[in-house]
């Protein structure tokens, strides 16, 4: 690769740019080699490839994809090596700064400076962040030792350093509980894990394996609602939480002392590119509206994984990066898709239901049409309906639907065909 | 001995600081915390007054207009963020309309320039998202915005440029007479104390500047409330919501919120004024985030409250008796100037206070003009408004500005590592944070805080455990891996 000598940004061209190397960057990268499209780049901003995995070193991974159970790390590597021996050009320390017109990216790194990507079809694969501190509008003082879920897990699995050892955490997402234990492991004393809804957004068997077997209180319905210390974190004010409103009940609070506050308390797609970009965002997802093809309101630009949706499993991660990735090869071996707009279905969340992917259906639709939701409540017993026009087309029985994992459906497309909006709808069984 | 000792390095002791360093003396700026600007400077809503605001005849109302008219050329000559994006003082029921009036006729007293009660339709038409009862306001195209630490680090770097030393995590515990000269009593850290003489000492002091001017004074007696303003701020992407900085007009029910664009790009909801009993209370509050986010409903009437990034508080001083600034030497302490009081329009004054002071001081001392003095800084290069060329340009001379460290802000290594061998070095995260935007954006730092301590432990010469948030007491990490296995189960103590 050239380097750059003058004042003058490197263009390069490629048939897919991806942005992230990670589960999603990694199986679109090697789906879309599979489907015939040999040239294709992958900009990564870190050093390695694996996204969020490097530093996942718990084990429950690839179950789905690999029938056996693996950590991230190993998971991660598996994901390269397949790259790896197709010879697929990941680029390191190379973050796109933009998206332009054209299937464009401005991408920069220290070894190729800036660079114009013309790409004749892109993927997003960037993933989520953490929503912090701020985004929750909790009050007191900005000491040292605030912290998120996952940068904790990154401070501790990979610069191998602890930043606090008396822990409250607020919020049980599934990183928040691996974290918990994790600090147990380093003989950190977690306190308490507090939620602020009547159910944890974490996976059972996660709350089992990562509180119960090590006495670690996870108290529902309470909040933080003050931080308290001058220079390091001291206190944290524990609120009660009114159901109903979901609002801290004033003068439950309680003082509990200690020197970290982790928040686990959920995930945001990262799409500030995709938004600066023009590309349509669903409010419920947070992520790109797409359609069946994964494809985004912006022609040849694909997403997929947790930039798309956050997952709960990364084997899905794959698996939809697998998918946007076949879909892209497509598009550049048809030179494009053709505009079918018109005739398309809309997916809307009906009943309980937080948002669904693909948001759009075309008429090119398969007649095996893969959906991904979550639930908005526990429902036990549900039925799960889809509803074109008022009119039932489709139910699913579940022994369960909760809200920390995601649901998927498989539909005959032509169910849809021909209707401008088809519902998906939750009710709740005899025994909820 | 020193010709001068600066006491606080905010907005008013880094003025001081610039402006006396174009003399020919031996001068020190001290301070008790770990960078500059960590008082009253570092949280407030960033505004440039137009100055239509202060009582006519006050020290307000006259260094308000002179230091207005100063920012713009030195934003220009020292490289700091400044946008006059004019203020507009709006009225939102015709029975508001008399105080815009009574507004408009001070600023014309005090000399503000280009003042203007604009119409209901020419008002929105400015601001199209703001409240549409609003019938009037007073237009100040005079009133701007600025990046208060920005202009405090451009005074700084200037003035270390010119030979002025600083001293931080310097605590000024009593100043004495001594013959012609004054005696300051320092605490450092270490717990050891030392002692400076001055021959003339400014009391830059802040929220301190009351205690600092108690003890060189008995006439001179006043007291510095802290006065706390919660702020809120919201994501970039409605850091266009407003264009001008937009003030409801006083009345009876209350001084009102500001809603106003930031330099930075993002938009700033507050303040409001709670009396502290302390001066390190820069802590937040429900009900006063809520309170204002109501308060503001009145410009804005539909604030976007889930794009809403952080929040904090910051402290006036404000001397509640005699609300003035309380500028100059007490008549029983002579050679002590201070700099007290100074709350709004302190950071829009203090540019004018600086150079009001450097005249005084550097003819009471006899001190020539340096043959050479620096008046010029570049401003600080950012890879977020840098052309494509000039990004291209930076990496093949330096590959560490390819390297971005802060994705939300787009903050290179290169930024980070010249601010950790600035002139007046950055030595904390948060120091980091102020003078490039690493983690100041949507996910607050949670990428780029494990990146940012490993450089600041690579250019300091430190281990990662002693790389502190901000004061020396708010370290990060408690310790490497393994270190907890050497104490008992559950620690309560301090390990470190």
């Amino acid at each position: 690769m050239a380097q750059t000598l003058c004042g003058n940004p490197t263009t390069f061209k490629t048939d897919i740019a991806i942005i992230g190397a990670g589960a999603a960057g990694l199986a679109a990268a090697v789906s879309a080699y599979d489907a015939g499209v040999h040239d294709i780049m992958v900009f990564e901003r870190e050093d390695a490839p694996g996204g969020i995995l490097k530093q996942c070193i718990h084990n429950g991974f690839g179950l789905q994809r690999y029938k056996e159970e693996l950590s991230g790390p190993e998971y991660a590597h598996r994901e390269y090596a397949a790259a790896l021996q197709r010879g697929i050009n990941i680029n390191y320390a190379a973050t796109v700064l933009s998206i332009e017109p054209n299937t464009t990216l401005r991408v920069l790194s220290p070894e190729f400076g800036l660079a114009h990507v013309e790409a004749k079809a892109i993927i997003l694969a960037m993933g989520s962040r953490e929503r912090t501190r701020g985004a929750l509008r909790i009050p007191g003082t900005r000491p040292a030792g605030v912290y998120t879920a996952g940068t904790v897990q990154r401070l501790i699995n990979l610069q191998g350093i602890v930043p606090g050892k008396e822990v409250v955490m607020l919020g049980s997402g599934d990183i928040g509980l691996i974290v918990a234990r994790r600090l147990v492991y380093e003989g950190a004393h977690v306190k308490m894990v507090l939620n602020r809804s009547h159910f944890s957004g974490g996976l059972r068997r996660n709350i089992v394996q990562c509180l119960d077997d090590y006495g670690i209180p996870l108290r529902l319905l309470q909040t933080v609602t003050n931080v308290y210390g001058r220079d390091r974190i001291e206190a944290v004010g524990v609120s009660e939480v009114d159901k109903p409103t979901k609002q801290a009940i004033p003068g439950t609070e309680e003082r509990v002392s200690c020197d970290m506050l982790v928040l686990s308390v959920g995930l945001i797609p990262e799409n500030d590119l995709s938004r600066a970009a023009g590309i349509s965002l669903d409010r419920g997802s947070q992520g790109a509206i797409v359609n069946e093809q994964y494809q985004t309101s912006v022609p040849g630009i694909f997403s997929c994984g947790n930039v798309l949706h956050v997952h709960d499993l990364v084997d899905f991660v794959s698996d939809e990066g697998e998918r946007a990735g076949r879909s892209a090869a497509a598009y550049v071996q048809n030179e494009g898709a053709p505009e079918q707009q018109t005739a398309t279905t809309r997916i809307v969340p009906g009943n309980g239901v937080g948002y669904v992917v693909p948001q759009l259906v075309t008429p090119a639709a398969h007649d095996d049409l893969l959906l991904r939701f979550r639930v908005r409540d526990i429902y036990h017993k549900p039925t799960i309906s889809v509803k074109v026009d008022g009119e039932t087309v489709k139910t699913f029985k579940r022994p369960i639907l909760i809200p920390a994992e995601m649901v998927e459906i498989h539909l005959n497309a032509q169910l849809l065909a021909g209707h401008a909006t088809a519902e998906i709808h939750i009710e709740a069984g005899q025994n909820s | 001995m020193y010709d001068v000792v600066i006491v606080g390095a905010g907005i008013a002791g880094c003025a001081c600081a610039h402006f006396l360093a174009r003399y020919d003396l031996n001068i020190l700026v001290v301070d008790a915390s770990y960078d500059i600007a960590t008082g009253t400077t570092r949280a407030n809503s960033g505004i440039v007054h137009g100055g239509y605001d202060p009582e006519p005849g006050t020290l307000k109302a006259r260094f308000n207009i002179e230091g207005s008219r100063m920012y713009p050329g030195l934003a220009r000559d020292l490289g700091f963020d400044f946008r006059q994006n004019g203020s507009l003082v709006v009225a939102f029921s015709e029975e508001e309309r008399p105080n815009i009036e009574k507004l408009y006729a001070r600023g014309i007293t005090n000399g503000v320039e280009g003042l203007r009660i604009i119409e209901s339709d020419e008002l929105h038409e400015k601001e199209p998202l703001l409240n549409p009862a609003a019938v009037a306001a007073l237009w100040v195209p005079t009133g701007g915005i600025v990046d208060p630490y920005g202009i405090t680090l451009a005074f700084a770097e200037t003035a270390a440029c010119n030979g002025v030393t600083f001293k931080f995590d310097t605590c000024v515990s009593d100043i004495r007479r001594a013959e012609n000269n004054w005696e300051l009593i320092i605490d450092n850290p270490e717990g050891t104390s030392q002692t400076l003489e001055a021959r003339i000492v400014i009391n830059a002091a802040g929220l301190n500047s009351g205690l600092l001017n108690s003890y060189v004074s008995k006439e001179n007696d006043f007291k510095i409330t802290p006065r706390a303003g919660e702020y809120l701020l919201l994501d970039k992407i409605w850091g266009n919501a407003f264009t001008s900085t937009v003030f409801q007009v006083p009345t009876a029910a209350g001084k009102g919120v500001l809603v106003s664009p930031t330099v930075e790009g993002n938009l700033l909801i507050g303040p409001n004024a709670v009396a502290r009993e302390h001066t390190y209370e820069t802590q937040t509050t429900n009900e006063g985030l809520a309170q204002i986010l109501k308060d503001a409903s009145k410009t804005w009437v539909k604030i976007p409250a889930g794009d809403i990034i952080t929040n904090f508080a910051g402290l006036r001083s404000t001397c509640v008796e005699s609300p003035d600034f309380h500028l100059g030497e007490p008549a029983d302490a002579p050679g002590f100037f201070n700099i007290c009081g100074f709350d709004s329009p302190g950071l829009t004054a203090a540019p004018a206070v600086g150079k009001y002071f450097a005249e005084i001081i550097s003819e009471r001392l006899q001190a020539a003009e340096k043959p050479a003095y620096i008046d010029h800084r570049d401003a600080p290069r950012h890879l977020s408004t840098m052309s494509d060329s000039e990004i291209a340009l930076a990496v093949a001379e330096n590959p560490a500005w390819g390297r971005v460290v802060c994705r939300c802000e787009q903050v290179s290594e290169a930024e980070i590592v010249e601010a950790l061998r600035s002139p007046v070095p950055a030595r904390t995260v948060d120091a980091i944070k102020w003078r490039t935007r690493a983690g100041m954006g949507r996910c607050q730092a949670g990428f780029c805080l494990p990146l940012t301590i490993e450089l600041i432990a690579k250019e300091h010469g430190i281990e990662l455990t002693q790389v502190c948030k901000g004061s020396h007491d708010s370290r990060l990490i408690l310790g490497e891996r393994g270190f907890l296995n050497e104490l008992p189960h559950i620690s309560m103590g301090g390990a470190c």
